[in-house]
């Protein structure tokens, strides 16, 4: 009875001792750091490390958005001495384990991440769950004019951007761990969405023409022709050779590569209406099953062939042609967005093919033709990527007429 | 009547203890080296260390049939009192060494994740004290707590497989032969010591039912595990590939962290800390009550109760012995090829020896 008696108040005076309440901090002595800036330095051997910290504000309530967040920015030599300089700098504790987003600049990304994002995969504060971005410009500039305007939460706004604001494909969310598993994968190669700050002067610049048939042209972050609203936008691409940033895709090539990668929710497209060259005719589109590519090696020689499947319902038709009435117009109307999606897509991939960036992964579908990884690594895909042969089929069904079921003609 | 010898334990606490003892390192970083050694035929792997393993419990049930007796009495009459002494101390050192060094990389892994400010000593002897509790309530506490958790801990692990599906990448499960025919048949049949576990339902025989009862335990554990190792290493392979795969310090810590469905649903994995914690107690106090009650056995001690503090202090001091995480997982793979010896030869030589002597028998009776 005494020994059990005993037994009872160890063990429950253990558990008080392991609450875990001895090293607690509480919510009021933290400052949560929602996005990371990595930028160069003008000093040999420093990063310019940017803390946009999250300044708790109640949602719905009168604060001004603007204040949701502070941006402290610091040199140091590196990602962890940045964080011991924090602490000289504010009173609260600076937590990590919120981050959503790691916003990198330009300019180190094309020097090469390697070393710069190794401590990320490393430290338990930091997740493979947080986007990686790259902006034109300095990261440091982008989380400083980052001032959101329809959230309060600077986390809830990376987030709805970042999850949901990728449907149309203009731009692609990527988390550190897609990031790093490219990298290292000898399939395919990395990439990165693309922001930017917006002038919000009206006016924009044309990253990519439209293709014969098309009317849409392509833009870049920081181009879009606009004004008003935050200044930031996603838009476009960053593709990656190795751990070096070696270009960009603009929003209607980043939508072919979501098509490729079948990443491809839900969006609007314009083609020229086949039976009246002046009028327009929308579309909205969406993947009708996965794409299904075919890699193949032909004398060594890798044949890439792809076939993608788009469905979808016609939105606006300007002219008053009937298409509703199937048959011949419903087929050119396919047809003319089959020849339009070819084109961008066929230009996309010989565009990825001539910065030797696979970033539509079509490594990955070469693998099965090895017997054992030492074959696919003798192979050397990533080198072998540039001289492989595509064809595209490009399969389109419309489906679907809107709320409209004929369209009667005015006199 | 010796206080240990129960005899009431069946299938169903079988299966619980030899799960918890064997499944304890799918928490480890024992994922990481298999995949990087294997690559994608790392199942193959699996399925030759848990085969061999099963092959050996029923050599030794036969072992075991042939001579009346507990695990002492049936070593000293087919190999004499020293063969018995050696073969039962290499066992003890066996489960001794890998109740400390599960401990140690335990008691590792949650000062990095769950408790990274807590002292190191604190933590080995949090774990070694549990599992020391545990091991004191007993063989049957121990399998039956484990067999009304087992459920629900695996779900919470299927659960997690499942929620990483927006990562899985299926080309990363090619090219099918990973690194290698061979080299997957080399490596299953190195580690059957990850297995060694199941010897334990040989060695706690008198506690359970009958031999039918042991193999029925033997057979589904085993086969679950192997189940859940085969599918965990699918899905890790699909969501990191071989090469960052076989970098991870805590391959399902790791998963776990990757779990992001919306804005909700994610950072889920402190929920799972607390599945994997107990799971690492179970393994410890599993495999220190079998160290323990083979000293026991061999001593021929009344109880076993009174050497659990004895047990406790041992553990505790192995697994602080090595300096660091890098230094304790070489250990963990050097006790891997030492537990052959009692995957192959211990249970080879008392085989035949009850072999013969059953042929001998039979001779002198047909005369």
């Amino acid at each position: 009875m005494y020994f059990h008696l005993m037994l009872l108040t160890g063990l429950l005076g253990m558990s008080i001792l392991l609450l875990g309440c001895n090293g607690a901090k509480e919510l009021d002595q933290r400052a949560n750091v929602v996005a990371i800036g990595l930028d160069t330095a003008e000093q040999e051997g420093m990063s310019r490390v940017s803390y946009q910290f999250a300044v708790p504000q109640v949602e719905g309530g009168k604060d001004d958005a603007s204040k949701g967040a502070v941006v402290i920015t610091n040199t140091a030599a590196s990602l962890a001495e940045g964080l011991n300089l924090l602490s000289s700098e504010i009173a609260l504790q600076p937590t990590l384990a919120h981050i959503k987003v790691i916003v990198i600049g330009e300019e180190l990304a094309r020097k090469g991440l390697d070393k710069v994002l190794e401590p990320f995969m490393r430290y338990r504060e930091y997740r493979g769950t947080m986007f990686v971005v790259v902006t034109r410009g300095t990261a440091k500039k982008f989380l400083e004019k980052n001032k959101p305007v329809f959230v309060t939460s600077m986390a809830k706004y990376y987030e709805e951007m970042l999850v949901n604001g990728q449907d149309t494909g203009y731009f692609l969310g990527t988390t550190l761990h897609q990031y790093y598993i490219r990298l290292k994968s000898k399939s395919a190669q990395p990439y990165m969405s693309l922001v930017g700050i917006n002038p919000n002067s009206g006016e924009g610049e044309i990253s990519t023409r439209k293709v014969p048939g098309g009317k849409i042209d392509g833009y870049s972050a920081g181009d879009i022709p606009r004004s008003g609203g935050d200044a930031i936008e996603f838009a476009g691409t960053a593709i990656f050779d190795g751990d070096k940033m070696v270009g960009t895709l603009s929003t209607t090539e980043t939508r072919m590569l979501a098509m490729l990668l079948g990443n491809y929710h839900n969006g609007f497209i314009v083609v020229e209406d086949p039976f009246d060259s002046k009028s327009i005719v929308n579309i909205n589109l969406h993947l009708g099953s996965k794409p299904k590519i075919n890699v193949a090696l032909v004398e060594d020689r890798p044949v890439i062939h792809v076939s993608i499947l788009l469905e979808g319902e016609i939105s606006s038709i300007p002219s008053g042609i009937n298409y509703e009435q199937g048959g011949g117009y419903l087929n050119s109307l396919e047809t003319q967005i089959n020849k339009v999606y070819s084109q961008e897509m066929m230009s996309v991939i010989k565009r990825t093919q001539e910065l030797n960036a696979d970033v539509a992964g079509f490594g990955y579908y070469l693998r099965p033709a090895f017997q054992s990884n030492k074959e696919y690594e003798d192979y050397k895909w990533n080198g072998k990527y540039s001289q492989s042969e595509v064809s595209i089929e490009v399969n389109t069904q419309i489906r679907r007429n809107g709320l409209m079921l004929r369209t009667v003609p005015t006199e | 009547m010796k206080t240990y010898y129960v005899g009431k334990l069946g299938t169903a606490e079988g299966i619980a203890l030899v799960f918890g003892l064997v499944v304890s390192r799918l928490f480890l970083s024992g994922m990481a080296d298999g995949i990087r050694g294997n690559g994608q035929l790392y199942w193959l792997s699996m399925i030759l260390f848990t085969m061999i393993p099963l092959v050996v419990l029923f050599m030794m049930v036969y072992v075991t049939n042939s001579v009346s007796g507990d695990i002492v009495a049936v070593c000293q009459h087919l190999v004499g009192k020293v063969g018995a002494w050696l073969i039962l101390v290499a066992y003890i050192g066996m489960f001794f060494g890998n109740s400390a060094l599960v401990l140690r990389q335990y008691a590792e892994y949650t000062l990095s994740t769950a408790l990274p400010r807590a002292e190191f000593q604190l933590v080995i002897v949090w774990y070694a004290v549990a599992a020391g509790i545990i091991c004191y309530l007993g063989i049957e506490a121990l399998c039956r707590t484990s067999y009304i958790l087992l459920p629900f801990m695996l779900g919470g692990l299927i659960l997690i497989l499942v929620m990483v599906n927006p990562f899985y990448v299926v080309y990363n499960l090619t090219p099918w032969q990973g690194n290698g025919i061979m080299t997957a048949v080399q490596s299953g049949i190195h580690d059957a010591g990850y297995n060694l576990g199941v010897l334990s339902l040989v060695f706690l025989s008198s506690a359970f039912q009958n031999a039918k009862t042991i193999k029925s335990a033997a057979i589904y554990a085993l086969g679950g595990s192997l189940v859940l190792r085969i599918v965990y290493m699918l899905v890790y392979t699909m969501v990191f590939g071989v090469a960052v795969g076989g970098e991870k310090a805590m391959p399902f810590f790791e998963l776990a962290r990757l779990v992001y469905l919306n804005q909700y649903i994610q950072r889920i994995e402190a929920l799972f800390i607390v599945v994997w914690v107990i799971f690492g107690l179970l393994a410890i106090a599993g495999s220190m009550y079998i160290g323990l009650y083979l000293i026991v056995v061999l001593l021929k001690l009344p109880a076993l109760r009174s050497i659990v503090p004895l047990g406790v202090m041992i553990v505790a001091n192995l697994a602080m012995l090595p300096p660091d995480i890098g230094y304790t997982i070489q250990v963990d793979q050097l006790l891997i090829q030492v537990t052959q010896m009692g995957i192959y030869l211990f249970p080879g030589i008392l085989f035949v020896m009850a072999l013969v002597k059953n042929r001998r028998e039979k001779s002198c009776t047909s005369i």
